[in-house]
């Protein structure tokens, strides 16, 4: 079948959506670059919250590096910036548990 | 390498909901609508050649966020009279003070409006267009790129039978409003699913009530007035809830529908504050603390102008109340009586006449194997077609 001035098989079409591949038929996406960046950002405001949420960012980061990005943007910019903060407010942790001990 | 082409361009115009935002952007051969939620987008994809209609009507939006920023800048005014002072006053400038400026920038930003988006299948409203301006923007990009698109629809269109339609409002010619065979309608009345029951009316008569109440509790405090006042708002939050439920399913105005909103929000707010200065003299009198009477009757007697907080709290409930109070009423009266009749379902009819193949279309003179309803049926065999 025709698609967005593509040929492709009905089969190849079902894949695509499932996997994301075929932009077309993507009617929505979360956008985890701006979960991880939430988690790393958000709870500085409550300073403590950060020793839950910088690893959550990160795990976030890296599990979904690959996942599809928003259709009309698809930067890591965001992915960058939260595992930027959330080594640096891991980092902290660790020291200020190191100075305790 | 070079940059990636953009695959989308933004068209102008955001929409803003209580969670989230919606935009509008144009493919190459659809226009996108975006809802973001702050952490999710959903999509929505109507291609030009399946677009039937894009309408826009005036809504009183503007008029109804003007009062309502015209009554706290009359606030934020009398505030800054010199005789008024007193630690009171401290937030109702923090909830007034951007009033005047929100109350221009809400002016120069130009009428409000609504606008709906047409296919043979659904209708979606574009929240980001609210703004004539803005609307008439968009439809300027769009408008070239449907035109492209429906191009060989149109053709096909303008044989005999009525199917299309160009109605511009005034007469004048507004490229704006006006597309090569597609059917705009300017104004499109909204389905009225039913009518507005008096649920607003009760609510914003108990606003009143509540707010004569309180300013008569402002200066004589007693149990006798504070106690019908709480059974008041209650009663006001009640409604209001009601009201805002049945907004999906009636055909209210923009106005009133607004202005139950802030009402919900002020009514929500006021019984917070109440709530926290009950806890508050439950915590300086924690003897009291089992015997809610007593700490009623505490809150009662108290008069406002023992603490600056306390009047300024008792201003602000007089002040919402009888302002939204008082408006809410008025244009809720209005829209019961002029409750329109229920509307016809489905899209509105098409004219019959089809005007003659606009130059822009075809870009020549009309097709000769096209019958027009002036030739009629071309027969072959006649001596004049040789």
């Amino acid at each position: 079948m025709d698609l967005n001035g593509r040929h492709l098989c009905p089969l190849c079409v079902e894949t695509g959506q499932e996997k994301k591949t075929l932009k077309c038929l993507d009617n929505y996406r979360v956008l985890y670059d701006r979960v991880a960046l939430a988690l790393a950002v958000a709870p500085l405001l409550v300073f403590w919250l950060t020793v839950l949420t910088a690893p959550m960012a990160l795990y976030v980061t890296v599990r979904y590096w690959k996942a599809a990005p928003s259709i009309l943007r698809g930067s890591k910019v965001r992915f960058v910036i939260a595992a930027v903060f959330s080594l640096i407010e891991i980092g902290g942790w660790a020291t200020l548990l190191l100075l305790c001990l | 390498m070079g940059k990636r082409e953009k695959e989308y361009e933004r068209i102008p115009g955001k929409g803003k909901k209580f969670i989230g935002k919606h935009t509008l952007w144009m493919g190459k051969d659809h226009l996108l609508y975006v809802e973001f939620t702050g952490f999710s987008e959903t999509y929505k994809r109507f291609y030009f050649k399946d677009i039937r209609a894009i309408a826009t009507h005036d809504t009183s939006r503007r008029k109804t966020w003007s009062i309502v920023w015209g009554s706290l800048t009359i606030v934020a005014l009398l505030l800054s009279i010199p005789a008024v002072s007193g630690y009171w006053i401290i937030p109702l400038w923090i909830v007034s003070w951007p009033a005047p400026l929100l109350l221009l920038i809400n002016w120069l930003r130009g009428p409000t409006c609504r606008c709906v988006l047409s296919t043979a299948v659904t209708r979606q409203e574009l929240p980001s267009l609210h703004r004539l301006r803005t609307a008439r923007k968009a439809l300027n990009m769009v408008i070239p790129k449907i035109e492209e698109a429906q191009r060989d629809i149109v053709a096909e269109a303008f044989k005999p039978g009525p199917r299309i339609a160009i109605l511009p409002e005034s007469g004048q010619e507004d490229p704006a409003r006006t597309m090569g065979g597609a059917f705009f309608h300017p104004t499109v009345k909204r389905e009225a699913a039913r009518e507005p029951s008096k649920v607003y009316v009760i609510l914003f008569a108990l606003l009143i009530v509540y707010g004569l109440l309180s300013t008569i509790d402002l200066f004589f405090s007693h149990a006798i007035l504070s106690v019908p006042g709480i059974i008041l708002l209650g009663g006001s939050l009640v409604s209001g809830i009601i009201a805002v439920a049945r907004q999906l399913e009636e055909n209210v105005k923009e106005a009133v529908r607004s202005l139950t909103w802030i009402a919900l929000a002020c009514i929500s707010l006021d019984f917070i504050i109440g709530y926290f200065t009950f806890m508050h003299l439950v915590m300086k009198h924690p003897k009291l603390a089992h015997n809610h009477w007593a700490l009623l009757m505490l809150v009662a007697d108290a008069s406002p102008f023992d603490s600056g907080f306390s009047l300024g709290y008792h201003i602000f409930s007089v002040l919402f109340s009888l302002v939204l109070g008082s408006t809410g009423l008025l244009l809720g009266k209005a829209s019961l009586r002029k409750a329109p009749g229920p509307a016809p379902a489905g899209p509105p009819p098409v004219p019959a006449l089809p005007p003659p193949i606009p130059k822009s279309v075809t870009g020549n003179q009309p097709d000769p194997g096209l019958e027009t309803e002036e030739q009629g049926p071309r027969d072959p065999f006649s001596r004049e077609n040789g």
